[in-house]
């Protein structure tokens, strides 16, 4: 059994009536007298007692909200519901608790899985089902647009196709507009890193201090090079390492030598991003806006793990595939390189 | 063009057709002199006599299983069932007889008989005459059931049913007796199975037939005033049902509320709804709606009675909640 909580009419002209704080937290046990929320008409504030007893759930105004008469604002369910949605706006808000008693195992065990990109749960109904109507759903597939990542923007379902605008928006904000959104592939490899650490070692005695990102920017172009054309278009070579916070721009790094690799000043988008997740404890990024070429390193107990995510139009994937097997003979045997 | 009432309307498209076809007969109780309780029919049996409008005995079975047997040998009856409550009483014969004699006699045997009946609450006159039971007889296969919803269209409606060579059952509605309505003076007849578009729109589509027509067309008018483009549709037959026009409506709007006063469940709002389902599901942006008559006896208080039916403000308050998407 529900029991909806309306915004309740207070004086004889009041149409509407704003929500000054909620007494309660979604998730939390409302009892019959407890205060729900304070409302705020023309007149007065008065604090609003709860006529049944259950668990605060689809609250669906924030704190100073203007709600007409008659609307629900909430509803009081039996048993506590998992409800992302209302209690980031009310966190947003600064007010109330953790939503729900949830055991902290949980809480804990969910976050990774936050950071994978393609299975966002934050925004899911309970059962993990993202509700959108079907016409949004068709358009977003239509125009090869992913609908987990608006629900994850906005906190707010179900989604219907006039927020597909909005979520055209966001995915194409760094995308020229109306250019079919490219998609993205990935390959990931595991190198044993033995040879990679002996053979900085090694260049580190004869050239002085070269970090291990740069070490990579020159083995991936090499190997980019090696299985591709790099035309007019493509060339210089532009290769941006990000380790850490900042990104360090090379051009043509394969074709310098380590003793004259310097970075270059540059602010264009690079042809390959390599990125060093060393020491962040990250697993896997991907983001909208990365270079059509990607790559990114990370440690694992006696070996590297390479991720290359490209766009099929820019690099078909039988390509992509020889590029991450030149990559990883190039770690495991850099003396090719010299060669 | 003339403004007349519905009453009139009918009452000119039986006196045309029983003109036009010697063959075209009316019965029914109370035809004839006291010209229907409603005062529809006043005036025929001056002009065509009383072999040709024929008062029956209070015996619903009787005279529909007499129309059957007449239809089937040649004459085009008119059967007047003074209220819809009363088809209770002639389903026999109108589900078995009528509506299988073309199937069973593989096509030797036609049936070309009109009932005439009413339907809708509010007229304070209790639970058993203020139902509308269209969906009884939309469910049976082998009957046409036309709804018109103003006085043109109750003309229009109801000469083609006469002239349709299967059993038509008409349903109006007892509050629209005395609706003005234009009503061109030539000869005119609306086809079965084409839904009539009123009012164009593009943020929900507003489903009905009969009075719900008006309802819709007065919540068009609200919700045009908060912004709101909805397109009205006058579904007129029930069966044959003009499934295009409504796909293609919901197709352009991604919304729709089907009104109609049955009761709402396993009622034809479900039904239109379904179809809606199957064949526009990508392009919905809204749960599909339905609004019937609340699912229990009309009650005879007038405070009660009014609230079983859908009126125009429910149908705003609740395209406001399916265009805002606040409904789930």
């Amino acid at each position: 059994m529900t029991h909806k909580i309306i915004m309740p009419a207070l004086g004889m002209n009041q149409d509407t009536g704003v929500i000054v704080s909620w007494g309660k937290a979604p998730g939390e046990f409302v009892a019959v007298g407890d205060v729900i929320m304070d409302v705020e008409t023309d007149k007065a504030i008065q604090e609003i007692e709860a006529s049944q007893a259950g668990y605060l759930s689809r609250v669906q105004y924030q704190v100073g909200a203007e709600v007409p008469v008659g609307e629900v604002v909430a509803v009081l369910t039996d048993k506590p519901e998992d409800e992302t949605q209302s209690a980031s706006t009310i966190r947003a808000k600064g007010i109330g608790k953790t939503p729900q008693q949830a055991p902290p195992a949980e809480s804990e065990a969910r976050t990774p899985a936050r950071q994978s990109p393609p299975n966002t749960n934050s925004a899911m109904e309970p059962e993990g089902k993202l509700l959108a109507s079907p016409k949004a759903k068709r358009l977003a597939a239509e125009a090869g647009l992913d609908l987990n990542k608006l629900a994850s923007a906005r906190g707010m379902q179900p989604l219907h196709a006039a927020d597909i605008a909005e979520l055209r928006a966001l995915e194409s904000a760094p995308l020229p507009g109306g250019v079919a959104v490219a998609v993205k592939s990935t390959i990931c490899a595991r190198v044993e890193a033995d040879a990679l650490l002996e053979f900085r070692r090694v260049l580190e005695r004869n050239s002085g201090n070269l970090d291990r990102a740069s070490i990579l920017a020159v083995f991936a172009a090499s190997a980019l090079r090696f299985c591709i054309d790099i035309d007019e278009k493509m060339s210089p070579l532009v290769v941006a390492v990000s380790a850490g916070s900042g990104k360090t721009f090379y051009s043509d790094p394969d074709l310098r030598g380590f003793s004259n690799l310097a970075p270059v000043e540059l602010t264009e988008p690079p042809t390959l991003l390599v990125r060093d997740t060393r020491d962040s404890g990250i697993i896997s990024i991907k983001l909208a806006d990365d270079a059509p070429l990607a790559i990114t390193v990370s440690d694992r107990p006696n070996a590297v793990e390479i991720e290359f995510s490209f766009d099929e139009p820019v690099l078909p994937g039988v390509d992509a595939i020889r590029v991450v097997s030149e990559l990883v003979a190039r770690i495991t045997e850099p003396m090719r390189l010299l060669l | 063009m003339k403004q007349i009432t519905w009453s009139h309307a009918v009452n000119e498209a039986i006196a045309e057709e029983m003109r036009r076809d010697d063959m075209v007969f009316l019965l029914g109780e109370d035809v004839a002199e006291a010209g229907t309780p409603f005062k529809v029919l006043s005036g025929l049996v001056e002009e065509f006599g009383v072999k040709r409008v024929v008062d029956t005995p209070i015996s619903e079975a009787g005279f529909v299983g007499l129309a059957v047997g007449a239809a089937m040998t040649g004459a085009r009856p008119i059967v007047d069932l003074m209220f819809g409550d009363f088809i209770f009483l002639t389903l026999d014969q109108i589900a078995n007889q009528a509506a299988k004699q073309c199937y069973m006699s593989g096509g030797k045997l036609k049936v070309p008989m009109v009932v005439r009946t009413n339907m809708g609450a509010t007229r304070r006159s209790a639970a058993q005459h203020s139902q509308s039971l269209h969906t009884l007889v939309a469910h049976i296969p082998g009957l046409k059931v036309a709804l018109p919803s103003t006085p043109y269209e109750a003309k229009g409606l109801l000469k083609t049913a006469i002239r349709d060579d299967n059993p038509v059952v008409v349903f109006e509605d007892k509050l629209s007796y005395q609706m003005k309505g234009e009503v061109p003076e030539e000869e005119y007849t609306i086809p079965f199975g084409s839904a009539n578009i009123l009012r164009p729109g593009n943020d929900i589509s507003l489903i009905a037939a009969s009075s719900m027509v008006q309802v819709c067309e007065t919540a068009a008018a609200q919700l045009e005033a908060l912004g709101i483009s909805a397109e009205v549709i006058d579904i007129r037959t029930v069966v044959p049902l003009d499934e295009d026009t409504l796909v293609a409506s919901v197709k352009k709007t991604g919304r729709a509320i089907i009104v109609d006063e049955g009761h709402q469940s396993y009622g034809i709002t479900s039904e239109i709804a379904a179809r809606l389902g199957e064949k526009a599901f990508y392009y919905l942006d809204a749960p599909l709606t339905r609004m019937g008559a609340m699912d229990v006896p009309v009650p005879f208080s007038p405070v009660l009675e009014d609230l079983t039916v859908p009126t125009a403000d429910g149908v705003t308050a609740k395209a406001v909640d399916l265009v805002s998407g606040a409904a789930r």
